[in-house]
């Protein structure tokens, strides 16, 4: 028996032992002696899904993007488009051909140089395929090399946005050994871009880790490098932010934001932040929608809008970190945005209940819901992701109570994001009302697009159509005249607020921090205003450093 | 067969015994009165200390107790008082709802494998295995993400994954009961099965599914608690584990807002070591092997 | 050893497996959520892109060509690609696997010795106090959330004094000098994971230990070793013990499934990069594939565990009847 036993025991030993075998087999190789080397730790929440622009779509994957890749025009910190790996551009006559110059002397990673096949190679897989970042170059529809340090762009009509696109410049003599398809799968392990850092080491669940690139055309950064940590929640990720394991952080627990900014070591960032959330109805005029026919009437959604008190909103679900909402573009993104001055729709349940009742919406039977003239009750099913974040949730749970307050009643569903999809997708809008949110862009094209009546079933998830909308939408895409640009789109975000497919509830603020006891030379996009950690272009890794 | 007066003064005689036998456990009545405690609370605390879940306020964000809410608030402003009050109901309602499905499920294809036999038994003691080794907390979370996580779904999903030990431990039961002599003797008469297996072998079985009974009551209610705290529960019922994730999302924690976790917390662990004394003690008394050491 | 007995565990095992992945099958196929935005994440996509996609993933079949394609790719280990990773499932979980098992195993050992020990206390001392306490402390133990215990545990010891790190498994990004100084880091990191994992599954041990010794009390045995005038201390050492460990070896094997749950909480809270998160991460971002390699590797393991387990046990305990 006692043999027996003993010879357990062995058997429990040899686990152990290889057990600390694996452990072991994954300690790092020590490279190089320990000489001073400078990490600029940054604590995030969410991990980039892949290495590859082709694939990855969280924005999350931005981590990657901007250190190791450059666009052929970048931002610079007041937003004007500069060039970045291209030198300059002209564009003809008629608005249809775009010319770009490259940057001679540009290497990749591994070596090679960078030309005017990068280019031609990259255009066109996003233009012949279909990639996430396809949609920045919609219109175009080839690029040709003209030499080897020039490019030409062709579009079907004039491209408003051509400075604003954002495609990562990918390396041809690696990727056009594939196939197009093959690109929807295949990723670089570390990927070879032109940026200022190259990314060295991911251990996923963990970490990235960049190392700087000395040879960056821009300039070298001052720092050896950066590493991206992950955390599984803001709290942690705030924390380790106080006791110094990381230097920022690219999210706050909200909560905390006080107790950093009573820290005369840590610099707390509020941003505006380039998104909206929106309350979304279903506005689907078609047969076969399973939604209730009442929300097809402008009168009950503008009242929801009259309704709802969004200053409590983002007080309580935003922790008030956000601006209540307005139009569709956000004001994050300047003069695109449309504010709308005195007919402003802020918290006046009052009139709200004005408009249900001059609608004709009235409760006859005292239960304290309205009805229309044939009694059918103004009670409406509200889809609410619950796997986003608590803000959603909460916010719902002011909007049933606000609703309520004016006779509108609401039956909640909480789900998870593919389970909304399916139900507005798959199952002919199976609801009646639903939250959902936009990060926005710099240009405003792409978001306006979502509303349009050829988004019906694909991008836009309130199936709304309005013909006035369409027409300026494809007049703001081919003016190039930007002040009459601009003019249009405040005429379009006009229309939508006061038809209110969706009800903008609040613009979320994006807030970081960071420790100044370590390093200097964080730089905010835009100037002042903007954020540090994630940014549109790489000015903050190469102004920070030591101190 | 007619119900015998042996019968009853048999069982009378039993029950009389059970409750001597219980009353000289401490920890069985410390289990008791900590269910009857929080009964009470669910049943009449609703009643007598008012609560509503929509009465947001953002001027008192996870503010620490005072006269006015006397355990802080949460992070909605609302009363914590109030939600563990309220929560008590749905805490328990889960766990109980849930418990009766599964010892339902459990105790029908317990009986069923291990009195009718054979290849029945097999089949349903090979799906049995199966079920046992899914690794539960991930298959509830996967069934809950499926099914949408509302009350009565949380219920449902509770119940059909937590079967399986009252259906082993069931079976094991009756295949001794029906070794006795007293079932021979009612086949004998011409009894039909089913009446055999609902008349004699289920009340010969019954004590020990009860103790289970409490016992799995116990897990339902963590593993509600786990559900909600992971995000897979129902966040518009204040429900114990909905305040323990409110605690963790929104940074409370790391302020030291003791108040918003500790309590809602300390309410699992009692509740749940109550059902816990409870049907360990039922376990030591109806258990005769336990009891003659 | 019976062959005979091994082999017809080895078969029911086989049963088990077959039964696992079927069910794991076709639970993954009603989930929610078109596969196809799942894996592109965006709802504009045209047929020649679904089509693609559709050969990709091997939607474009019917039901039992699928079923029967699933069967044939487990059995060459193709558990398929994650939807958010787009790598190899297998891949994807490789990189979780150590972590989970370094947690595991010491979080095992400290359960196992921590209720060993509790319950030999209490049956030793049975009906006495320090019975009461022992086994109403093991009781308690099993009623506290994995989660809390973790969340009470980093706010005590990390952030109101420091003495341990928050999360992760190492300093993130840290280039250690030495495999020491490694160790040391991830031993550091794993202190509060461990404890916390191991309370989790703490208290059913030392339940069974209890009553496993309390059974071999009642043997005759130990009434002889006890009529011979041992002293008790060394009865319950040397006599009772050896053999009381017996029932444990079911009972970790069987734990397997439940260490799982104590994993996913613990991992969540630490962020401890294991499978535990892995899977409430792949949950959350709908990654099936992953969530259903994830599933039936650890449904897996838990057969297998159960297996050794009744072959260990058939082999440690002669009394088992090898019919």
């Amino acid at each position: 028996m006692k043999r027996k036993l003993s010879l357990l025991l062995v058997a429990l030993l040899v686990m152990a032992f290889i057990f600390s075998g694996c452990s072991s087999s994954q300690e790092p190789q020590e490279e190089e002696p320990p000489k001073e080397i400078v990490t600029l730790r940054i604590g995030a929440k969410t991990e980039p899904d892949s290495t590859s622009p082709l694939i990855a779509t969280l924005s999350a994957y931005d981590i990657i993007d901007n250190l190791v890749y450059d666009d052929l025009i970048e931002y610079d910190d007041d937003l004007n488009p500069v060039g970045s790996l291209a030198e300059s551009w002209t564009v003809s006559d008629d608005g249809l051909e775009w010319t770009f110059v490259l940057k001679e002397g540009i290497k990749w990673f591994d070596g090679e140089d960078f030309t005017a096949d990068d280019v031609v190679w990259t255009y066109n897989a996003l233009v012949n395929g279909e990639f996430p970042q396809s949609v920045q170059l919609a219109g175009v529809t080839q690029a040709e090399k003209v030499d080897d340090y020039t490019v030409k762009v062709v579009t079907e009509a004039p491209k408003a946005d051509m400075e604003a696109a954002r495609v990562s410049i990918l390396p041809e003599h690696i990727y056009s050994e594939y196939a197009l398809e093959e690109l929807n799968s295949f990723a670089e392990e570390f990927p070879v871009g032109t940026g200022p850092f190259e990314m060295v080491e991911w251990e996923p669940g963990q970490f990235i880790k960049f190392k700087a690139n000395e040879d960056y055309f821009a300039s070298a950064p001052q720092i050896d490098e950066i590493v991206y940590v992950f955390f599984a929640n803001d709290d942690t990720l705030t924390q380790a932010l106080t006791v110094g394991e990381v230097d920022a952080v690219t999210a706050v627990a909200t909560t905390q934001i006080d107790t950093l900014k009573a820290d005369e070591n840590i610099e707390v960032i509020q941003a505006l932040g380039r998104n909206f959330t929106q309350l979304g109805f279903n506005c689907w005029e078609a047969e076969e929608s399973l939604g209730n026919p009442l929300v097809l009437d402008p009168a009950i959604r503008l009242a929801t809008d009259w309704a709802l008190d969004k200053e409590e909103i983002v007080a309580i679900a935003l922790n008030g970190l956000g601006t209540p909402g307005t139009s569709l573009i956000p004001p994050s993104v300047g003069e695109w945005h449309w504010e709308p001055g005195e007919e402003r729709h802020s918290y006046n349940p009052e009139k709200a209940r004005e408009i249900l009742e001059n609608a004709g919406y009235t409760d006859t039977d005292g239960d304290g819901i309205r009805e229309d003239s044939e009694g059918n009750k103004l009670d409406f099913r509200f889809a609410v992701i619950s796997s986003y974040g608590e803000a959603y949730v909460k916010a719902s749970a002011i909007i049933q109570k606000n609703l309520q307050d004016i006779g509108i009643n609401t039956t909640i569903t909480l789900m998870d994001g593919g389970a909304q999809s399916d139900l507005i997708y798959e199952e002919n809008f199976d609801t009646d009302m639903f939250i959902w949110g936009w990060g926005t862009e710099l240009d405003p094209s792409l978001k306006l697009s979502v509303l349009l009546t050829e988004q019906v079933g694909k991008r836009s998830d309130a199936f709304y159509s309005n013909e006035a909308y369409d027409a300026l939408y494809q007049e703001q895409l081919v003016e190039v005249d930007r002040e009459k640009r601009v003019e249009i789109v405040h005429e379009m975000q006009k229309i939508i607020y006061e038809e209110a497919p969706y009800v903008i509830l609040y613009n979320k603020d994006s807030i970081e921090a960071y420790r100044t006891d370590k390093f200097e030379g964080w730089t905010r996009v835009p100037s002042e205003i903007g954020t540090t950690i994630t940014q549109v272009n790489k000015s903050n890794f190469l102004s920070v450093k030591p101190k | 067969m007619t119900y015998r007066r042996e019968d009853f003064e048999l069982h009378k005689k039993n029950f009389k015994n059970f409750i001597t036998l219980f009353k000289g456990n401490p920890m069985g009545i410390i289990g008791f009165y900590i269910i009857v405690f929080f009964l009470v609370v669910a049943l009449v605390g609703p009643i007598l200390y008012h609560y509503n879940p929509q009465d947001f306020n953002s001027a008192h964000m996870i503010e620490a107790p005072s006269r006015q809410f006397v355990l802080g608030t949460d992070d909605m402003g609302r009363d914590i008082l109030g939600a563990l009050i309220y929560g008590s109901r749905v805490s328990l309602m889960i766990g109980v709802f849930a418990t009766l499905i599964s010892v339902f499920i459990g105790t029908l294809v317990g009986l069923v494998s291990g009195f009718i036999g054979g290849r029945l038994d097999s089949v349903l003691m090979r799906f049995t295995d199966g079920f046992m080794v899914l690794p539960k907390l991930p298959l509830i979370m996967i069934l809950a993400a499926l099914l949408g996580s509302s009350t009565r779904n949380i219920i449902i999903v509770l119940g059909l994954t937590s079967w399986t030990g009252t259906a082993r431990l069931v079976r094991s039961q009756t295949l001794s009961v029906k070794q006795r002599a007293f079932i021979e003797r009612a086949f004998a008469v011409g009894a039909g099965r089913v009446y055999i297996m609902l008349r004699h072998v289920l009340p010969n079985v019954f004590p020990l599914v009860f103790s289970n009974t409490i016992l799995v009551t116990a897990t339902a209610i963590l593993t509600e608690t786990t559900l909600s705290f992971l995000g897979l529960g129902n966040p518009m019922v204040p429900s114990w584990g909905q305040i323990l994730r409110g605690a963790f999302t929104s940074g409370a924690v790391s302020i030291g807002a003791w108040w918003y976790f500790i309590p809602a917390g300390l309410a699992v662990i009692v509740l749940v070591l109550g059902f816990t004394f409870l049907g360990y003690s039922f376990d030591e008394i109806l258990n005769p092997k336990l009891r003659s050491r | 050893m019976n062959i005979n007995y091994v082999l017809r565990k080895l078969f029911h095992s086989l049963i088990t497996v077959l039964i696992v992945i079927t069910i794991n099958f076709f639970l993954f196929r009603i989930m929610p959520g078109d596969p196809f935005a799942m894996i592109a994440k965006a709802g504009n996509l045209s047929a020649e892109y679904k089509e693609s996609l559709s050969a990709l993933y091997g939607f474009d079949e019917a039901f039992h060509i699928q079923y029967l394609k699933y069967l044939r790719q487990l059995f060459s280990f193709d558990f398929g690609l994650s939807f958010k990773y787009r790598k190899p499932v297998l891949e994807v979980i490789g990189n979780r696997l150590v972590a989970t098992l370094l947690l595991a195993f010491f979080a095992q050992i400290f359960a196992i010795v921590a209720g060993a020990v509790i319950g030999t206390i209490s049956a030793a001392f049975r009906g006495r106090k320090i019975d009461v306490m022992a086994l109403g402390f093991a009781l308690l133990v099993y009623a506290i959330p994995a989660f809390w215990l973790g969340i009470v545990l980093v706010l005590f010891f990390s952030v109101k004094l420091g003495a341990f790190p928050l999360n992760g498994m190492v300093v993130a990004g840290m280039t250690h000098p030495t495999t020491w100084a490694y160790v040391m880091d991830v031993g550091r990191h794993l202190v509060l994971p461990v404890i916390t994992m191991g309370m989790a599954i703490m208290g059913g041990y030392a339940i069974i230990m209890r009553g496993s010794l309390l059974d071999v009390f009642t043997e005759d045995y130990i009434t002889t070793a006890r009529a011979k005038g041992f002293k008790r201390r060394d009865i319950v050492i040397h006599h009772a013990l050896p053999n009381a460990l017996l029932p444990m070896v079911t009972v970790i094997a069987i734990n397997m499934g439940f260490m799982i749950s104590g994993a996913i909480q613990t991992e969540t809270v630490f962020s401890w990069p294991g499978i535990g998160r892995l899977v409430y991460e792949a949950l959350m971002a709908r990654d099936y594939p992953v969530l259903q390699g994830a599933f039936l590797i650890i449904s897996i393991t838990v057969i297998l565990a159960n297996l050794i387990a009744d072959i260990l046990y058939g082999y440690l305990d002669p009394r088992i009847k090898y019919d």
